[in-house]
């Protein structure tokens, strides 16, 4: 605040002191300018003595720094202020004699390090002597430390983003890149160059398009640009496609919530592989399997003629062998009647095989399609059918529960018939017991419901290494003098099972009895 | 009735036109008709033209004797069974003479074929010699000792 005198006494003072009043007045109002300066301030000012040793000190120095001024003045500067990094620093430049502006260091401070910003020149007196450094001092500890939390947080997200075996590449809302990782590279082979920050997204797709990399580009690289940039933008984009090299490329792109595009590319040419090799391998096995089907419809196909053209023939060579054998019998001598016997029963056996024959290979060609009905009737009909036969032999046929399942009724009815049968052929000297039984098969999630039946015996059963033969056709285990028979029975019981999609085994216990296991899709029980 | 058919055959043998193109199996069923109770004549022609041409007395059957039976094999050279049956039950003379269809096949369409061509019984030929010779007495004997025949004036005799 400057101070006027009173007007009243202006005539009592020479110029001279006139003039020494006014510079007083003068000075006061520059030295208050200053303290109201240094008031408003966030900072301080300072000076040096010749020596670099800090002489002054003014403003809000301690209020920031939290170092009392008196620990300071008098002491060289370089000892107060640590350079911050390799950027040059307040002493370094006092110490170069020259100005500076903005520099920073680091100084000790009872709050802990203090980043101090610093400006200053180098003063001189009258004669041209240097006097020491005098500028002004800013407090920036909190702005150096969250320029560090950011650099920090950069560092991170760069590592983080290096870290991803894809390729990240981002743009801002104007479509120019912002920042990718270092594997996108490797997805831009021959534009590598222009995988910086800047680069409109369109001029790299455009010159990734022309360098050739890319497989499958018909027509105008303009055109595809185009068609590209439309999905670009459209940002909500899952693709895969071939580069020339052979790999395969999945791309997504998505909007990130400031209007930009993420764009993530992966190498999926091994997945793509894979998945080329199950399509072929899937492939192969159908044309195996309609390869199978076809030949398997074609053996029947055979079977079926061969039997039933076969029979015309063979019906001839019978006949007329039975014809001799009745006209001729007993007429001519022993040896002829012996071997019209052995041409008559070679015959008639022949004949059993190919009605064998014809009766398996129309097993699939003819039948009513599935129904359903109760296992347990199907056996009544297979029981009877037995009849004589169970009644020569005594046998006793036993069955548990059994279940309403979905099938060929005529088929079952076979091929309970058989099994039974078979049971009682194969008996021992006491009288066959034939028990029949059903469980729930357990069948993977989703798969058909099925019940497993199980024929169990008392019969010679079979020795280990033949389990493996009983379902062959015309594989019989015996003489046959003592087991007649075709061998027909259980391939024609193995095929039923398998038209129905089920599967037939056997264990068995030689001179204790078999067990033959089969599988059968179970039916809807009427009204439930 | 039986005493009319034997009265029947008394006057003249039957006529059986065995149509067969297997001389094997025309010789079996003329073996087992040799053994037959009823007089009978066999005739015995080879395929479907022949046949026809037997039926209507046509070169070189000009002579033929309408027959009474007609014991058809269904498959046949040149014409087969079907048509051949098929163009007896058409015509309105024709018609009126039994037809035994006696085949191989046991397939079902040719059984259903059979009866819708109006063809009055399907046997299918049996494997076995005396079970055939048991079927050829057993036509023989059905229909040509309990059946009545239609009379040989409305044969066009």
């Amino acid at each position: 605040m400057s101070v006027q005198r009173a007007p009243s006494e202006p005539s009592s003072e020479t110029p001279a002191e006139v003039r020494v009043r006014e510079l007083e007045a003068a000075l006061a109002e520059e030295r208050q300018r200053l303290a109201d300066l240094l008031e408003v301030s966030p900072g301080w000012i300072w000076e040096t003595d010749a020596d670099l040793h800090l002489s002054h000190l003014a403003g809000r120095f301690e209020a920031g720094t939290g170092i009392a001024p008196k620990r300071w003045l008098g002491r060289d500067i370089g000892d107060l202020l640590a350079p911050a990094s390799d950027a040059p620093d307040p002493a370094g430049a006092m110490r170069a004699g020259t100005p500076f502006t903005s520099l920073t260091g680091v100084a000790d401070s009872p709050l802990g390090p203090r980043h101090l910003m610093l400006s200053g020149k180098p003063w001189f007196d009258d004669t041209g002597r240097f006097r020491g450094y005098r500028g002004t001092g800013r407090d920036v500890t909190e702005a150096v430390e969250a320029e560090s939390r950011t650099a920090a947080l950069h560092r991170r997200f760069i590592e983080a983003i290096e870290s991803v075996p894809a390729s990240l590449l981002l743009c801002d809302p104007d479509d120019r890149i912002v920042v990718c990782n270092s594997a996108t590279r490797r997805y831009f082979p021959k534009v590598q160059h222009l995988l910086v920050p800047g680069t409109r997204f369109e001029d790299l797709v455009r010159a990734q398009a022309e360098s050739g990399v890319l497989d499958g580009i018909e027509g105008d690289v303009s055109d595809w640009v185009a068609a590209r940039m439309m999905r670009h933008r459209a940002a909500d984009l899952v693709m895969t496609r071939p580069h020339i090299d052979g790999s395969w490329v999945q791309i997504i792109e998505r909007r990130t919530s400031d209007g930009g595009i993420i764009g993530i590319r992966l190498d999926v040419t091994e997945l793509k592989q894979r998945e080329q090799a199950l399509a072929e391998e899937t492939e192969r096995a159908a044309a195996y399997a309609r390869e199978l089907e076809r030949s398997n419809g074609e053996l029947e196909q055979f079977a079926y003629i061969a039997s039933h053209d076969l029979q015309e023939p063979l019906r001839m060579v019978a006949s007329y062998c039975q014809l001799l054998q009745r006209r001729y019998g007993g007429k001519l001598d022993k040896d002829a009647d012996d071997f019209i016997e052995y041409a008559v029963e070679g015959a008639r056996r022949m004949q059993r095989l190919i009605n064998d024959l014809l009766g398996y290979s129309r097993i699939g060609r003819r039948g009513t399609g599935p129904e359903n009905f109760a296992a347990a009737d199907a056996l009544d009909i297979a029981v009877t059918n037995l009849q004589g036969t169970i009644a020569e032999t005594g046998a006793r046929i036993d069955a548990g529960p059994l279940p309403t399942i979905a099938a060929d009724r005529s088929q079952i009815v076979q091929l309970l018939q058989n099994l039974i049968g078979n049971a009682i052929k194969f008996r021992r000297d006491e009288p066959p017991v034939v028990r029949i039984t059903a469980a729930p098969e357990i069948v993977p999630e989703g798969g058909t419901a099925m019940a497993r039946f199980t024929v169990a015996d008392n019969g010679i059963g079979i020795a280990p290494e033949y389990l493996d033969r009983v379902f062959l056709i015309f594989q019989r285990l015996h003489e046959r003098s003592k087991y007649p028979g075709t061998g027909i029975g259980l391939a024609i019981a193995q095929k039923v099972v398998e038209n129905h999609g089920g599967r037939i085994w056997i264990e068995s216990t030689p001179g204790e009895g078999s067990r033959f296991h089969f599988t059968l899709p179970l039916g809807v029980q009427p009204g439930s | 009735m039986d005493t009319m058919a034997m009265e029947h055959v008394s006057v003249r043998p039957i006529e059986i036109l065995l149509i067969e193109d297997n001389p094997g199996d025309a010789r079996l069923t003329q073996e087992a008709l040799r053994e037959a109770r009823v007089s009978n004549r066999l005739s015995h022609v080879h395929d479907g033209v022949e046949a026809m041409a037997f039926v209507r007395r046509e070169p070189p059957f000009a002579e033929a004797p309408r027959p009474d039976l007609i014991l058809l094999d269904l498959n046949l050279p040149r014409k087969d069974g079907r048509e051949v049956l098929a163009e007896l039950k058409t015509d309105p003379v024709l018609r009126l003479i039994p037809v035994v269809v006696l085949t191989t096949s046991e397939a079902e369409q040719d059984i259903l074929r059979t009866y819708e061509l109006h063809g009055n019984c399907y046997i299918t030929k049996p494997v076995n010699l005396e079970k055939f010779l048991h079927i050829v007495r057993a036509v023989e004997h059905f229909w040509l000792a309990i059946v009545k025949l239609p009379s040989r004036r409305d044969l066009g005799d």
